[in-house]
């Protein structure tokens, strides 16, 4: 009975929870992710995505699935509830075609673009969900209802969010009740491809010949129920490397080997009759997706048209950005303005909103922290001329046009010049002059309007993001003249 | 100015003349020899604000040991000092420990920021300032931290929700920045009190010159800085390049807040009648906005 393995997984499953919740709230950068690297080297060919990809994968080749078990939050996550209702485990069916359609899906899309297919079944999106748009929101509101003056975080908790970080919470409690694992080991199709490469992999786990008893207790302890002891099979396909059953094992029954060579019996009885259909199957399921992925190809004649809203700079455009998007609310929680909201029954993608707040010019974290590329990592200086929606006045309600009440708040938060208070002969009072060149559809005019319902200045979506006027060299061009050199006293 | 208001107003005052019936003579002509405004150029805020606090009497002329302070400078944006959005940081520090030297019992900082706060409080080199000067720097951005209040002499924003540091203080320093404005044409020392207030579309909605004026009434500053080291003449308030800002190496200081202002006109070089909440406090009596009844005293750091 060795306990030193499983704690460890605990343990690393333990600090995994801490640093990826400090991921979520910005204040480290967050961990990278097997299924968003996979996603992230697809849609962009990003070199780093694509070697921690490779490295999972690696990893994964040579020891097994341990990122499932210590590793990956939402596995983390159901290990806990699993824990917390005390499941317990016992041998389960091996849904093969169930993940490896699932696999073939994902796969064919998002190598056709279609990324946003992993949305319901990636799982770091999925616990994104849950953690970004409920658990973060409920503490931060909590925090906020209880004075904790420590707390000064504030997350953006929309009705949308919350309801289904709640309903994809529920459904993982009621698939963790029902078979535990079942999702990894049969839904998730990050699990699926990194369990292929755990099959063919270099170190297994297998019961022994020798010291294995029968007497079933790793079966019981093991989450994935990959574990057959009448069989004297260990799946090391769906085996996450929980070390639960090494845990139990009194006898040492459980042991590590490489490759086919010394469990030969083992391997065999693992080994799929019907590998060649399920080989074709899979090859043309992937095939058939990808094809008609390539059909509605984003942005092609016969695909289907992206809704128009404002999406974060970086996202490059609409129809870029709905077709990579998983909606694993990571931006969301990191925006600093608070004006990134999470998909709901107005616009099913992460998108802005200037009635809640503006996106702040200083900053840039949303394209930082994509962990799937669909916001392409902008540096600051771009993110600053990025254009995201384009500003348009309306003067038939603007109080300054209408009332002649001297207001100007649009263009005092204007960042980059476009808005300025110009007063023409006549005119009761200065009123906003908008110049479009230099506009990046911020909403750093629109959000402080005061005018209500509907603000002076809203902002329109643009289908494709393009780059602005630089005001630096813009303003540089009409510099006002110095006020000269004196030594008298100005006052 | 409610009952408890003026209760406390009368007696502060019938002790104030107390004290002064009972000074020696001396006292009251060095009094007399203070100036309504002192203006100090041609050296760094921190080295200006000497010369300038001392001939207003110094700190202890304002802070009385155990008292609570806030300074409340402009962190309205998230940019960096050189860009000259914000006041000058080494002089939010150096007015914190004079403070706290003078006895005070704690110096609180915020302000109600129009980008992210914590992203202000940061870049703008407030923050730090304040935590080496020893004072304690508080979220200005929460509706729950605004107590609402009443005000039957405002021409306009009769109630108007002010932060609960603001009302708590028994001192009050105001330490904004000189700066052009797109909407105020210009700000200084009472634009300044738009970040002690929650409302501010109300404002804006509402005449902003006169909502301006009006504010004041809440909580008179004790002590205006007004920081004219950088100063903002283009594409105010926030500015958008270092285009935007010249040097003019200015502070002004005084009890009054519409001298402060009326005087910080000249320094941006804008005429009387474009900036129309100088006069509309001077009509409520906030303090004097005629430049030839102001006392100055002139200094050159």
């Amino acid at each position: 009975m060795s306990r030193i393995a499983r704690r460890l997984r605990i343990l690393v499953a333990a600090i995994v929870c801490v640093l990826a919740s400090l991921g979520f709230v910005g204040i480290i950068p967050m961990l990278p992710q097997a299924g968003t690297s996979m996603l992230n080297a697809v849609a962009t060919g990003a070199a780093a995505a694509l070697i921690a990809a490779l490295l999972f994968v690696a990893f994964t080749y040579l020891f097994g699935r341990f990122y499932c078990a210590a590793l990956c939050p939402l596995g983390i996550l159901q290990d806990f509830i699993g824990w917390i209702s005390r499941k317990r485990n016992g041998t389960r069916k091996n849904l093969r075609m169930l993940r490896y359609a699932i696999l073939a899906l994902a796969a064919g899309f998002a190598l056709a673009g279609w990324v946003v297919v992993a949305r319901m079944v990636e799982p770091f999106s999925l616990f994104g969900r849950i953690f970004g748009g409920l658990a973060l929101p409920g503490f931060s509101l909590t925090m906020q209802e209880l004075g904790v003056s420590w707390w000064t975080g504030a997350y953006t908790a929309t009705t949308a969010g919350m309801g289904f970080g709640a309903a994809t919470l529920l459904l993982l409690i009621v698939l963790v009740w029902w078979r535990h694992r079942i999702f990894c080991t049969s839904i998730c199709p990050v699990g699926t491809l990194l369990g292929l490469f755990a099959k063919y992999g270099v170190f297994k786990m297998a019961l022994s010949d020798s010291t294995c008893v029968h007497c079933g207790k790793c079966a019981k302890a093991c989450p994935a129920g990959c574990i057959d002891v009448k069989a004297e099979t260990l799946d090391n396909e769906r085996c996450l490397r929980c070390m639960n059953c090494i845990a139990v094992c009194r006898t040492r029954g459980i042991v590590w080997h490489r490759g086919a060579s010394k469990n030969r019996k083992h391997a065999k009885l693992t080994a799929d009759p019907t590998r060649r259909g399920f080989l074709l199957g899979m090859i043309g399921t992937t095939l058939a997706s990808f094809g008609l992925g390539r059909g509605l190809k984003p942005g092609s004649a016969k695909g289907v048209p992206a809704r128009p809203a404002i999406y974060p700079p970086g996202a490059g455009s609409a129809e870029r950005f709905t077709s990579k998007c998983t909606a694993c609310l990571l931006c969301v929680a990191n925006c600093r303005g608070n004006v990134l909201l999470p998909p709901d029954s107005r616009n099913r993608f992460v998108h802005l909103d200037y009635a809640v707040g503006m996106c702040e010019f200083n900053c840039n974290a949303c394209s930082q922290v994509c962990p799937t590329g669909a916001i392409r990592p902008l540096a600051l200086e771009k993110k600053k001329l990025c254009r995201i929606g384009m500003a348009v006045f309306h003067p038939d309600v603007c109080i300054a046009v209408v009332e002649g009440t001297a207001c100007g708040a649009c263009a005092e938060h204007c960042p980059t010049g476009a808005l300025r208070m110009v007063q023409e002969p006549g005119d009761p009072c200065p009123a906003p002059v908008l110049n479009e060149d230099l506009c990046i559809g911020c909403g750093n005019c629109s959000h402080p309007c005061p005018v209500t319902p509907v603000t002076a200045m809203t902002i329109s979506p643009i289908p494709i993001q393009v780059e602005a006027e630089d005001p630096q060299t813009y303003f540089k061009k009409q510099a006002a003249p110095l006020a000269p050199e004196t030594d008298d006293w100005l006052l | 100015m409610d009952r408890r208001e003026f209760l406390k107003t009368a007696a502060v005052a019938t002790a104030a003349t107390a004290i002064k019936l009972n000074a020696p003579a001396q006292t009251v002509a060095a009094d007399a020899g203070v100036p309504t405004l002192v203006a100090v150029r041609n050296g760094d805020p921190v080295t200006m604000f000497r010369k300038g606090i001392e001939a207003l009497g110094g700190m202890k002329a304002f802070v009385k040991p155990g008292q609570r302070v806030v300074v409340k400078p402009n962190i309205g944006w998230d940019r960096t000092p050189e860009e000259g959005a914000d006041t000058s940081p080494p002089l939010v520090g150096e007015i914190i420990r004079q403070a706290l030297a003078a006895g005070a019992s704690e110096v609180v900082v915020f302000d109600h920021t129009c980008n992210n706060w914590k992203s202000c409080y940061k870049n703008s080199g407030i923050e730090a300032a304040v935590a080496e000067a020893g004072g304690k720097i508080l979220p200005g951005n929460d509706e729950a931290d605004y107590v609402e209040r009443t005000c039957e002499a405002a021409v306009i924003m009769k109630k108007a929700k002010l932060h609960k540091e603001l009302l708590a203080a028994d001192v009050v320093i105001n330490v904004p920045i000189l700066k052009n404005h797109g909407g105020a044409k210009m700000t200084a020392a009472m634009k300044n009190w738009m970040g002690v207030v929650w409302d501010r579309q109300f404002m804006h909605r509402n005449n902003l010159p006169q909502c301006i004026a009006d504010s004041i009434l809440y909580r008179k500053p004790d002590l205006t800085v007004v920081d004219a080291y950088r100063v903002m003449i283009s594409n105010g308030p926030r500015g958008v390049s270092l285009a935007d800002v010249t040097e003019r190496k200015y502070q002004i200081l005084s009890r009054d807040i519409v001298a402060a202002d009326a005087m910080a006109l000249r320094i941006i070089d804008y005429e009387p009648a474009k900036v129309p909440y100088i006069a509309m406090a001077e009509k409520l009596g906030l303090g004097i906005a005629d430049p030839a009844k102001i006392n100055i005293r002139r200094i050159d750091a």
